[in-house]
C-alpha cells in the first residue's frame, strides 16, 4: 500500500510524508519546504521512520526521529510523527 | 574582519547553485574571506528547496515547454521562480563564529542590514520569522541557510519586478486544483519592490552595498577563476542533472 499525508505546521513549514507499507512500513519519503541541519541527515530521518509495524505508537516514532543527529527547522519530531501516522492510517 | 563584495559575473542557475557549495566549502576550509555576493542570472529559472518534491512544486509540462531550468538548491526552504533583472539575490558566506547559533536569531540578524537598506529607500519591509522579508502587502523575499563546521551560507532572494502571473504558471501554487481564492492569496503573498519604489534594480543593489559597507569593513572583490571553474564542473556533474534536480 502507498499513501501520503500533508501537514502544514502552524507558524512553520510544510511536511509531506509518503509511505509504502504492508504489515510494516517499508519505505518513507519526507518532502517539503523545511530545513535540516545538516541537510545530509534527510536520509537518516527517512530511515528512522521505516521498519515499524503499521500500528506503531506516536511515542516510538518520536523517539526514532529524535535519535537522528539533526536539527529540525520549521517542524519538530511530533509533527513528523503525526504526518507519518496520518499517512499510514 | 574584512568582507569582499562581489558584484559581477552572470551565470546559469546550475552554476549559481554550484557556486554556493564551492564558496561555502572554501570559507569552511579557510580559503575564502567573508564575502557578500550579488547574483546575475542568464534566464528564468526555478530554485527548488533541497527537500521539495519536484512534481509537487513545478508545473512540469510548462517548464519543459519553456525550457525553464529547475535547479535543486543545497539549502532547504521553498521554491522560488526567478527572472534575470526581476529579482535580487545575494549570498553571504561567513565564518560560523560571526553568526548567532540560534537559527531564528541568525536569520533575523543576517538580513537586518538589507532590511535597513530597503527601508532607507522608502520600502516598508520587515523581517518575518522564520526566513521571510515581508511588506504589508505580501512577501518580498526569503532566505535560506546552510551550515558547515566553520562556515555559514545565507542567501536571500527578493522580488524586484517579478512577473507574478508567470510565476503562477511555473509553480504549482497557480494550478487549477488550487481554488481561485487560493490563487488570489498566493498572488497576494508576493509583493514586488517596483510597485512601491521608483528605483532601478541597479539603484537598489547600490543601496544594499552602501548600507553593507557602512556597517561592515568591506572591499570590492571578484570570484577567483578556480572557483568559477570548479562550480562549472559541479554544475555539469550535479546541478544540471535530473539525478539531482528530480531526486525527490
Amino acid at each position: 500500500m502507498h499513501d501520503s499525508a500533508t501537514l502544514k505546521v502552524p507558524n512553520g513549514k510544510l511536511l509531506e510524508v509518503e509511505v509504502t507499507y504492508d504489515e510494516r512500513v517499508t519505505d518513507v519519503r519526507v518532502t517539503g519546504d523545511f530545513f535540516l541541519d545538516p541537510p545530509e541527515s534527510h536520509a537518516a530521518l527517512e530511515t528512522a521512520l521505516e521498519g515499524h509495524p503499521t500500528d506503531v505508537s506516536r511515542a516510538t516514532l518520536v523517539e526514532a526521529i529524535q535519535g537522528v543527529d539533526a536539527t529540525l527547522i520549521g517542524f519538530d519530531a511530533g509533527h513528523l510523527a503525526d504526518a507519518t501516522l496520518e499517512a499510514i492510517q | 574582519m574584512t568582507y569582499r563584495i562581489i558584484d559581477d559575473g552572470t551565470y546559469s542557475e546550475p552554476v549559481q547553485q554550484a557556486l554556493e557549495g564551492v564558496l561555502a566549502e572554501r570559507l569552511d576550509e579557510g580559503d575564502l574571506e567573508p564575502t557578500l555576493r550579488f547574483w546575475y542570472r542568464e534566464s528564468p529559472a526555478v530554485a527548488l528547496g533541497r527537500f521539495q518534491a519536484y512534481e509537487d512544486e513545478v508545473a512540469v509540462d510548462y517548464v519543459d515547454q519553456r525550457d525553464i531550468d529547475v535547479v535543486r538548491r543545497l539549502t532547504g526552504g521553498g521554491a522560488m521562480y526567478v527572472e534575470p533583472g526581476a529579482v535580487i539575490t545575494y549570498s553571504l558566506y561567513l565564518p560560523r563564529e560571526a553568526v548567532p547559533d540560534d537559527i531564528e536569531t541568525s536569520y533575523a540578524a543576517l538580513d537586518q542590514w538589507a532590511i535597513d537598506a530597503l527601508q532607507s529607500i522608502g520600502l516598508e519591509v520587515s523581517h518575518e520569522p522564520l526566513n521571510d522579508i515581508a511588506h504589508p502587502d505580501g512577501k518580498i523575499g526569503g532566505s535560506a541557510q546552510l551550515r558547515k563546521d566553520d562556515a555559514v551560507l545565507h542567501h536571500t532572494t527578493m522580488s524586484y519586478a517579478l512577473d507574478t502571473s508567470e510565476m503562477l504558471r511555473v509553480l504549482r501554487i497557480g494550478e487549477e486544483k488550487v481554488s481561485d481564492k487560493a490563487i488570489e492569496s498566493a498572488e497576494k503573498r508576493v509583493a514586488v519592490m517596483r510597485d512601491y519604489v521608483d528605483a532601478s534594480r541597479e539603484e537598489i543593489i547600490t543601496a544594499l552595498k552602501d548600507t553593507f559597507a557602512e556597517r561592515f569593513d568591506a572591499e570590492p572583490g571578484s570570484l577567483p577563476n578556480a572557483v568559477v571553474s570548479e562550480a562549472r564542473a559541479r554544475a555539469s556533474e550535479t546541478f544540471a542533472t535530473e539525478e539531482w534536480n528530480r531526486k525527490l
